[in-house]
C-alpha cells in the first residue's frame, strides 16, 4: 500500500513512498546508500524528525524545484540525496545526511521515490513494487497522526533549531506576567510545530 | 553703488509706456470668462482690434523667481479657455567653479546685480507695458534665505514704484502649476525633484498632499554634492553633467537604496558613494567583479543614476496605486534627466498611463512658472499685502489653499 | 528572463507585489502566494538584488514572528529569485471589513426602527464589549510584535485580519469552521475565541527603536482613524491594551505623543 502522491507546482513528477516501522534491514540499507548502488537510489528518512506529512513533500518539493531551475540547480549527487538535505535548515549536507536520513540502526524509515512519470520507461506498478520488497519492517500508513506517534518532539526543536518557540510567552512569564495556561491544545502544538519546522525549511535556501 | 541703486532704473518713465492701454483689474475666474469671440455685444467692425482691445483685457503678471542659483523674469498672460500665453521667459545662473556649492552670499549678490536688467529685458521681449500689468508675483519660499530675501525686495520694490498688488507664491506650487499648464496632464501625480525638494504630490480637496518625500536630502543636493567629490564642472549644471557621464557608465555598483513605504532617503547613497569616489581617486584600485574591468567615474553616475531614480520611480508608483492614478508629472531641475523620464514612463506605461514632463525651460526654476501660479492665484482673488510680503526658507507645499482648483 | 506562471487566482494586485490565493503541495492546503513582479524601469541586476532581499526580509520576519508566538501567515516555500512567497492562507475577514460591517449593519437596523425614535444605533454596536475586546486583541497583539522587536511598518485595519479556527494540521481540513460567517453584522464571529493575525511584512524590519515603535502606532492610529472616522473612538481602547501588555510600552507611548505633535511633517528646503 505505498502511495503515489502527484507532486503539485512540478507536473509530470510524482511521489512514490511508503513508511515502515519495525526495520530490521536498515544498516544494509544505510550501506548500499553509501556505497552509492543506483538500485538504492531513494530517500531515506528518519520519521522522527517529522511532525506531518506535509513535511516531507515540501522537502522533496524543494528538491524537485530547484532541479528544474536552471539558476539553481542540485547541491548534493541527486534528487533523493537533495530531499533528505531539503528537510535540513542549515546548508551543512553530511549533517543533513546524519540528522535527517537514516542511520544503522534505524527502526523506522519513510522511503521516497521521486519520478518523472512522463518519462516512457516509467511504470507505476514496478516502481512501488521495488519499494516494498525493499524494507524489511511493518508498512503503516503515511498520515500525519501514525508519523506524530513516531516524532521525537525534542530531536526535532534541536534540529530545526526552535528553542525560539513561544518566546513571547516566555519573555512574558520572565517578567512575572501570568502565563496563558491552558489556552493551547496539544493538537495547537503540533500545529505551530509543524508551521515552525516549514519555516525553517524554507528560509534555509536564503543567504 | 548702495544695495538699493537699482530702483532708479524701475521708473515707469524708464519703460515702454503706452498711455492708451487700460488697466483693467481682472478677477474673473480663468476658463470662466466669455471668450470674446463669442461676445454678443461685439459691436467692432475690425475684428483684429476688437480681438487686441479683448484681449488688452486679459490678466498679466510677472514673476520674478530667485530661491536658489537662477534668478528668473517671466511674463505671463492668461486667456480664458487658451493656453497660457508666455510672453517673456528668461534667466541667469550663478555658476559656481567646480568642487564648489553656491554659496547664499554669493548668490544673492548675483540676484542682486541681474534683477534689473532681467526685468527689463522681460518687458523689452514681451512688448508689454508696466501699465498692463496686473500683478508681481514672488518666490515668497521655499528657498536660501539670503536670494529669496534679495528678490522678494526687488519684487515689493516693483510694488510700490509701479502701484500693483503683489503675489508671494509657493515654488513648489509653481512647479506644479507650470508643469500642468505646459503638459495638458489634467490630475497627476507630481514628482517634485530638484536641488532642494524631493516631493511625491497629489491633489485632494484644494491642496497638494504630500505622500512621500525624502526625509535627509533632496536628490538634486545629492547629484550635486556627488559632482562635487567627483569634480564635475557646475557648467550649465552639476546634474547634466553627471547624466552625459551617465550615458557611458556600464557597469553598476551595489549602492545603498533606502525606501520606506513611499518615504526615500538618500544620505546614506551620497555617503556610500562618496567614499567609494574618493577610494577610487586617491588610487585604489576598484574594478567589476564579473568582468574585472576597472570602475571608473562614469560608471559611478551610471550607478548612482540607476539607483537613486529606482527609488524615486517606486515611491512614485507607490503613490499611483494609493491614489489610484495613472498619469505622473515630473517637475524640478532633476525632472529633466531624460533616464529618470524614460524609467518614470516604463513604469507608468505598465501602469496603463504615461508620463509628463517638460524640457529645461520650465523643469528647471524659472520665472514663469511664479507668475503662472501667482496669477491663477490673483484671479481668485488673493493678493499679498507688502506688510506680510516676506520670504521663508520652509514653506511646505501642503500649507497652500489651491482655490483655482475643484 | 521567462517567469514560471503562478498557479493560482489572482486576489490583489498592488504597486509592489501581486498575490494569488493557491494550494500548497495538496489540494486541501489552501496558501497565498505573494509575488514581487519584475521591474522592467530598474537595472536588471538591481531590480534581481531587491526583488531578493525583501522576499527574503519579508519571509524571515514572518517566520520569527510566527514561531515566537506572534499570530501571521506561516511561511512554506519561498522562490526568492522568483521573488515568490508562498504562505498560510488566513480565513475570515480583516478587521476593516469587519468593522465597516458592524458599522453599516448596525445603521440599517437603526434606520429600520427610526419609528420609534430611537437613534444610537451606532453607538451601541461600537460600544458592545465584544468589540471592545476585538481592540483589546489588536492592543495585545501589536504589543506582542513590538516586544520581539518587529517592526510591521505598515499597520492598517486592512492588515490585521480576524481568524476563527486554527487547523490542528495543515493537509487535513478537520476544523469545521469553513464559512460559518453570518451576514448579521458581524458580531458574531466576535462571539467565542478567535486570533487576531498581522498581515504583509513587506515593509516590516527588526528594530528595538522606541521611536519606531511609536511610528508604527502612529501610522496605526492615522489610519484606523481615517479609515473608520465614526469608529475612532474606539482607538484609545487599542492604546489602553497595549499599554497593559507590551513590555516598553511606556516609553513608546510616550514617544507616540512626540511622533503626534511633530506628525511626518518635515520643513523642506528649497
Amino acid at each position: 500500500m505505498p502511495e503515489v502522491i502527484p507532486l503539485a507546482g512540478a507536473p509530470g513528477y510524482k511521489l512514490h513512498l511508503a513508511l515502515f516501522d519495525s526495520v530490521s534491514n536498515a544498516a544494509a540499507l544505510h550501506a548500499q546508500l553509501l556505497a552509492k548502488n543506483p538500485a538504492y537510489e531513494y530517500a531515506f528518512i528518519d520519521p522522527s524528525v517529522l511532525v506531518s506529512t506535509l513535511q516531507p513533500l515540501a522537502a522533496a518539493f524543494r528538491a524537485v524545484h530547484d532541479l528544474l531551475d536552471p539558476a539553481v540547480g542540485l547541491r548534493t549527487p541527486n534528487v533523493h540525496s537533495e530531499t533528505v538535505f531539503s528537510l535540513s535548515p542549515s546548508h551543512n549536507i553530511t549533517d543533513s545526511y546524519r540528522r535527517f536520513g537514516i542511520s544503522p540502526s534505524s527502526t523506522a524509515l519513510l522511503a521516497i521515490k521521486i519520478l518523472d512519470t512522463t518519462s516512457p520507461t516509467y511504470s507505476e506498478s514496478d516502481v512501488l513494487a521495488a519499494l516494498s520488497s525493499l524494507v524489511d519492517g511493518t508498512e503503516i500508513p503515511f498520515t500525519t497522526p501514525s508519523l506524530r506517534a513516531l516524532t521525537d518532539v525534542a530531536k526535532v526543536k534541536k534540529c530545526y533549531k526552535l528553542k525560539d518557540m513561544y518566546a513571547v510567552e516566555a519573555l512574558y512569564a520572565r517578567k512575572g506576567r501570568r502565563k496563558e495556561e491552558g489556552s493551547r491544545s496539544g493538537d495547537m502544538v503540533w500545529a505551530d510545530l509543524e508551521v515552525a519546522v516549514l519555516g525553517q525549511m524554507a528560509l534555509r535556501s536564503l543567504v | 553703488m548702495t544695495r538699493f541703486s537699482f530702483i532708479r532704473d524701475l521708473y515707469p518713465s524708464h519703460s515702454r509706456h503706452n498711455p492708451t492701454a487700460q488697466h483693467m483689474p481682472a478677477v474673473f475666474p480663468r476658463h470662466q470668462q466669455t471668450p470674446f469671440q463669442q461676445n454678443p455685444t461685439n459691436e467692432s467692425s475690425n475684428s483684429l482690434t476688437s480681438y487686441n482691445q479683448y484681449i488688452s483685457t486679459m490678466p498679466i503678471a510677472i514673476g520674478l523667481e530667485g530661491s536658489a542659483n537662477k534668478l528668473g523674469v517671466g511674463i505671463i498672460r492668461h486667456t480664458p479657455s487658451q493656453p497660457a500665453e508666455i510672453l517673456a521667459n528668461i534667466r541667469h545662473t550663478f555658476v559656481s567653479p567646480p568642487g564648489e556649492g553656491f554659496l547664499p552670499k554669493d548668490t544673492a549678490i548675483h540676484h542682486r546685480s541681474w534683477v534689473v536688467k532681467l526685468v527689463k529685458q522681460a518687458l523689452r521681449e514681451s512688448g508689454v507695458a508696466v501699465a498692463d500689468v496686473d500683478c508681481i508675483c514672488y518666490t515668497k519660499g521655499p528657498g536660501m534665505g539670503a536670494p529669496l530675501q534679495s528678490v522678494a525686495i526687488a519684487a515689493r520694490t516693483l510694488a510700490l514704484l509701479w502701484d500693483k498688488p503683489l503675489v508671494g507664491v509657493n515654488h513648489c506650487v509653481g512647479h506644479i502649476e507650470m508643469g500642468r499648464e505646459i503638459t495638458g496632464a489634467d490630475n497627476p501625480v507630481v514628482l517634485y525633484v530638484s536641488g532642494g525638494n524631493t516631493q511625491v504630490i497629489a491633489y485632494a480637496d484644494q491642496r497638494y498632499r504630500i505622500f512621500g518625500e525624502a526625509l535627509d536630502i533632496a536628490i538634486g543636493n545629492c547629484l550635486d554634492r556627488f559632482a562635487r567629490t567627483l569634480n564635475i564642472s557646475n557648467d550649465p549644471a552639476p546634474g547634466y553633467n553627471i547624466e552625459q557621464m551617465a550615458k557611458r557608465g556600464k557597469h553598476l555598483i551595489d549602492i545603498p537604496y533606502t525606501v520606506k513605504g513611499m518615504d526615500c532617503s538618500f544620505s546614506g547613497i551620497l555617503g556610500f558613494i562618496d567614499a567609494y569616489a574618493t577610494d577610487m581617486l586617491s588610487g585604489a584600485d576598484k574594478r567589476d567583479p564579473e568582468t574585472g574591468e576597472p570602475i571608473t567615474p562614469e560608471d559611478l553616475c551610471f550607478s548612482l543614476q540607476e539607483t537613486a531614480f529606482a527609488m524615486l520611480v517606486e515611491i512614485t508608483e507607490r503613490a499611483m496605486a494609493h491614489v489610484g492614478s495613472s498619469q505622473v508629472l515630473i517637475v524640478g531641475g532633476v525632472g529633466c534627466n531624460e533616464r529618470l523620464q524614460e524609467m518614470m514612463g516604463i513604469m507608468a506605461a505598465e501602469r496603463g498611463g504615461s508620463v509628463y514632463a517638460t524640457d529645461e525651460r520650465f523643469c528647471i526654476d524659472n520665472g514663469i512658472m511664479i507668475a503662472h501660479a501667482g496669477l491663477l492665484a490673483f484671479q481668485t482673488g488673493f493678493t499679498t499685502p507688502i506688510d506680510e510680503s516676506t520670504c521663508t526658507q520652509r514653506f511646505r507645499t501642503d500649507e497652500v489653499l489651491v482655490k483655482w482648483r475643484d | 528572463m521567462s517567469r514560471r506562471s503562478i498557479d493560482g487566482t489572482l486576489i490583489k494586485q498592488g504597486a509592489e507585489a501581486h498575490v494569488y490565493k493557491s494550494t500548497f503541495l495538496l489540494p486541501t492546503v489552501p496558501s497565498l502566494i505573494k509575488v514581487r513582479p519584475r521591474k522592467a524601469y530598474r537595472h536588471a541586476t538591481l531590480d534581481l538584488r531587491l526583488t531578493k532581499h525583501r522576499c527574503v526580509s519579508e519571509a524571515r520576519l514572518l517566520n520569527r514572528c510566527r514561531t515566537m508566538g506572534v499570530p501571521c501567515p506561516a511561511v512554506y516555500f519561498v522562490d526568492e529569485r522568483n521573488g515568490e512567497i508562498t504562505m498560510e492562507w488566513i480565513e475570515g475577514p480583516s478587521i476593516r471589513e469587519l468593522l465597516q460591517r458592524l458599522i453599516d449593519g448596525s445603521r440599517d437596523k437603526r434606520s429600520e426602527g427610526e419609528e420609534e425614535g430611537e437613534g444610537e444605533g451606532e453607538s451601541d454596536v461600537l460600544s458592545d464589549s465584544r468589540v471592545l475586546d476585538l481592540m483589546r486583541q489588536i492592543g495585545e497583539t501589536v504589543g506582542k510584535l513590538h516586544d520581539i522587536d518587529i517592526i510591521h511598518g505598515d499597520l492598517t485595519t486592512s492588515n490585521l485580519m480576524l481568524r476563527k479556527e486554527r487547523r490542528t494540521t495543515l493537509e487535513t481540513n478537520s476544523s469545521e469552521n469553513t464559512e460559518t460567517e453570518s451576514n448579521d453584522g458581524g458580531i458574531e464571529l466576535l462571539q467565542g475565541n478567535y486570533e487576531v493575525v498581522l498581515i504583509d511584512f513587506g515593509l516590516g524590519q527588526v528594530s528595538v527603536s522606541d521611536e519606531d515603535k511609536a511610528v508604527d502606532l502612529y501610522v496605526l492610529e492615522r489610519a484606523f482613524i481615517s479609515t473608520h472616522p465614526k469608529a475612532s473612538g474606539l482607538f484609545h481602547t487599542i492604546l489602553e491594551a497595549y499599554k497593559k501588555n507590551s513590555l516598553g510600552s511606556g516609553i513608546v507611548l510616550r514617544r507616540l505623543q512626540e511622533v503626534r505633535l511633530r506628525g511626518r511633517k518635515k520643513s523642506m528646503i528649497g
